[in-house]
């Protein structure tokens, strides 16, 4: 092993790399745009306004407190992260309410009816109608969902206070029954009786964050930054490995390379060197990127967290991964252009249905197996929970054994196959 | 005594059931121009890259400076510098970088690495150019660096395969001073070409091949001897008739006419009386003869007498 010569190949693979545009898109701008790009879907949703028409045909609308007016301005001031939810426009008739439903003009209409005031204040049933516009289905699913929500919160409070009336009424007179029984057992029970009535079901609703899917803005970031780095090693790894070899061979300075006096395998451990070096650029180009510019969180610090030591590991095992992948590619490629469309014909598919750029809950059942074995989706989902979520040892401890198991064997393989092309070349 | 730098024993190189190179032997002295002459497919190559170290023979052995490659392969290729005929310079690095990359591969020390760069820059007269990214060159001056490279390890054997192949006159003429001067500092080159003005101005001495064979080995002025004591009557003739070369080998001596495009090569002993006759002749069928000379033998008329074909069939 001729340490010099390793080290020139080093040299000469950072050095093209950094010089060679198309390898500094791949490694570095893609990225970053990617990014920039995922940026769309990693914000949470902003919340929706929609056009709400209001029919008054109520006559009674003057004569009560509670009226219809009452309900049109708690939908008035119903907000939804500082954003109002309904944009209210009033009409004069069912009719014309109707038509602007048509027309498109607004999202959903409630015709008021004559007498809901008064039904509502007397505590009949209050019927009123709701036209909803399916001319835009996620809309009309909003609308839908918000008037539905809005309206069965309103009557049930309603009824909840109805039904207080009478259990105010029963602590303030109390029974007096002549027969044998405990009368304050008996009113507790009527007075839960009647709340029951007014209330069927009463459900608690609490609101739980997951890890994945609905995050906040620095833990999305940091989920789509390791994604990239994911990203990075399929097709800046895999493709340079293949492309450097094919290249070589393909413009005969392997030849070359092996009229001198070193081994075949000081070449590939010179460019697996440069591949890595590559990698690293790559890795902390993202890094710095989503951290900085976008403000992922990203934590790493070995010193506070032994565990953060096995990131870098982590990275070197994908890296060799990648690397040997890339090999085991360029046996099957005469040319860099066949080399270059071979890798991103297996890398597009890869990046999408093995978990790294979408989370896996999205994934059909069957993908969501083969990302839990590929072996670049679990590391990436690992080094994500110690440097996104902050947890410890058992987040990554348990992958290391499988991905050091992988790496070197896919490594070795590749390797396998570069000597039988050197083979061929001097055979 | 002249010592031998380069033996090759009985060589053949089979791929599948072709045989690209025959059973060849041949010895290279210390500070001698060889020339391996033969047109493409000959096995020239075939057998360069076999004394490169890049292919193992079939059968055969081969030894530099006295190492049989076979068994000290790291040891003969840093004797060794070879040139294949594509450019081995990378694109992306500057003339210099390129050298001190393949310095790297040889070992040289840094230092020395540095200074054998600018020396062989100035040598292929890149100097100016040294900084500059390698894809800026133009075809001769990367065939230049290339020759700069094989030289950067001071190598005391060099295999230049087809070094002016696609090149213009004038760096092909360069590149011949080049190895005139390297022939002048003691190098031993063995040069594969298909030119034969080339392997004819160059070399000590030329091995003929044809189809994985040498047909014959020797200076270029004994190599000359074979066509015979004739002197070659050359003619440019503008619409030849369809039976020109019927006609012209009622007048070579040796049989045979060689020709390409419009030229036309008879051999004789007697220029002066044949040259009128073979004019006339050629005008009377209806052709014009728009040049004549007469010339002495060269290797490509060797080559034609030795195997019935031209140099570049």
């Amino acid at each position: 092993m001729r340490f010099s010569a390793i080290y020139a190949i080093f040299m000469k693979g950072a050095k093209e790399v950094l010089r060679e545009p198309e390898v500094i898109f791949w490694i570095i701008v893609f990225p970053m745009m990617y990014l920039c790009i995922s940026t769309i879907w990693v914000k949470p949703p902003s919340a929706i306004t929609l056009n709400l028409g209001v029919v008054y045909a109520d006559e009674t609308i003057n004569n009560y407190r509670l009226n219809a007016t009452t309900i049109v301005e708690i939908l008035n001031e119903t907000v939804m992260d500082d954003t109002k939810i309904f944009n209210i426009r009033v009409y004069g008739s069912e009719v014309e309410g109707i038509e602007a439903v048509r027309a498109g003009k607004i999202d959903l209409c409630i015709i008021f009816p004559n007498r809901f005031s008064m039904n509502l204040t007397w505590g009949f049933p209050a019927k009123l109608k709701v036209y909803i516009g399916t001319g835009n289905m996620q809309r009309a699913q909003f609308a839908e969902g918000f008037i539905r929500g809005i309206l069965s919160r309103f009557s049930e409070k309603l009824a909840l206070t109805r039904a207080e009336i009478p259990v105010k009424y029963l602590e303030k007179y109390p029974i007096n029954f002549t027969a044998p029984v405990n009368v304050t057992v008996l009113v507790e029970a009527i007075k839960l009786w009647i709340l029951g009535l007014a209330q069927p079901l009463n459900v608690t609703y609490t609101k739980v964050t997951p890890k994945i899917g609905r995050w906040s803005w620095e833990e999305g970031m940091g989920w789509m930054t390791l994604a990239m780095i994911g990203v990075m090693f399929l097709f800046a790894g895999m493709l340079s490995a293949a492309v450097a070899i094919a290249e070589e061979r393909e413009r005969g300075t392997l030849r070359r390379l092996l009229a001198a006096p070193i081994s075949p395998w000081d070449v590939l451990l010179g460019y697996t060197l440069a591949i890595l070096f590559e990698q690293a650029l790559s890795i902390a180009a993202t890094v710095l990127f989503g951290t900085i510019a976008l403000h992922a969180k990203i934590i790493w610090n070995p010193i506070e967290k032994p565990v953060h030591i096995l990131i870098p590991v982590i990275f070197l095992l994908m890296g060799l991964f990648s690397i040997g992948l890339g090999l085991i590619i360029s046996m099957f490629c005469r040319t860099t252009k066949a080399a270059v469309a071979i890798c991103q014909a297996i890398s597009w598919p890869l990046m999408f249905i093995t978990g790294i750029t979408i989370p896996k809950f999205m994934l059909p059942s069957p993908l969501r197996s083969l990302a839990d074995v590929f072996p670049i989706s679990l590391a990436i989902e690992s080094v994500r929970r110690v440097v996104v979520y902050g947890e410890g040892w058992s987040a990554i401890v348990p992958v290391i054994p499988y991905l050091i198991v992988v790496s070197f064997t896919v490594y070795f393989i590749g390797a396998i196959a570069y000597s039988r092309i050197v083979a061929k070349v001097m055979l | 005594m002249t010592k031998i730098a380069v033996e090759v024993k009985m060589v053949s190189k089979y791929y599948g059931k072709f045989e690209a190179v025959k059973n060849v032997s041949f010895e290279v002295f210390e500070g001698e121009v060889f020339s391996l002459l033969g047109p493409n497919g000959a096995g020239k190559t075939t057998l360069m890259s076999m004394i490169a170290g890049i292919l193992k023979p079939s059968s055969g052995e081969i030894y530099v400076k006295g190492l049989n490659i076979a068994e000290h392969s790291i040891e003969v290729k840093s004797l060794i510098g070879y040139c294949p005929q594509e450019p081995i310079v990378y694109d992306l690095l500057t003339g210099e970088e390129n050298l001190l990359y393949y310095a790297g591969l040889y070992g040289l020390p840094r230092s020395e690495a540095r200074r054998r760069a600018r020396s062989l820059l100035e040598l292929v007269e890149l100097k100016d150019w040294s900084k500059k990214l390698v894809k800026k060159y133009s075809g001769g001056m990367k065939k230049r660096l290339s020759l700069a490279i094989t030289l950067i390890h001071n190598p005391e054997v060099l295999l230049l395969d087809e070094p002016t192949t696609g090149l213009d006159p004038g760096i092909r003429r360069s590149i011949w001073s080049l190895i005139e001067k390297l022939k002048s500092e003691g190098k031993t080159v063995i040069l594969a070409t298909h030119y034969m003005d080339e392997a004819d101005i160059l070399s000590d001495r030329v091995a003929i091949m044809h189809e994985g064979r040498i047909v014959a080995l020797n200076s270029p002025s004994n190599l000359k001897k074979i066509v015979g004591p004739y002197s070659v009557i050359e003619l440019k003739i503008k619409r030849a008739p369809s039976n020109s070369i019927e006609v012209l080998k009622q007048y070579s001596e040796t049989g045979q006419v060689l020709h390409r495009n419009d030229t036309y090569k008879v051999y004789t002993r007697d220029p002066d009386s044949v040259l009128p006759k073979v004019i006339g002749e050629v005008i009377n069928c209806g052709g014009k003869v728009v040049e004549a000379h007469v010339s002495e033998p060269t290797l490509e008329d060797v080559f034609l007498k030795l195997t019935g074909r031209r140099l570049e069939e």
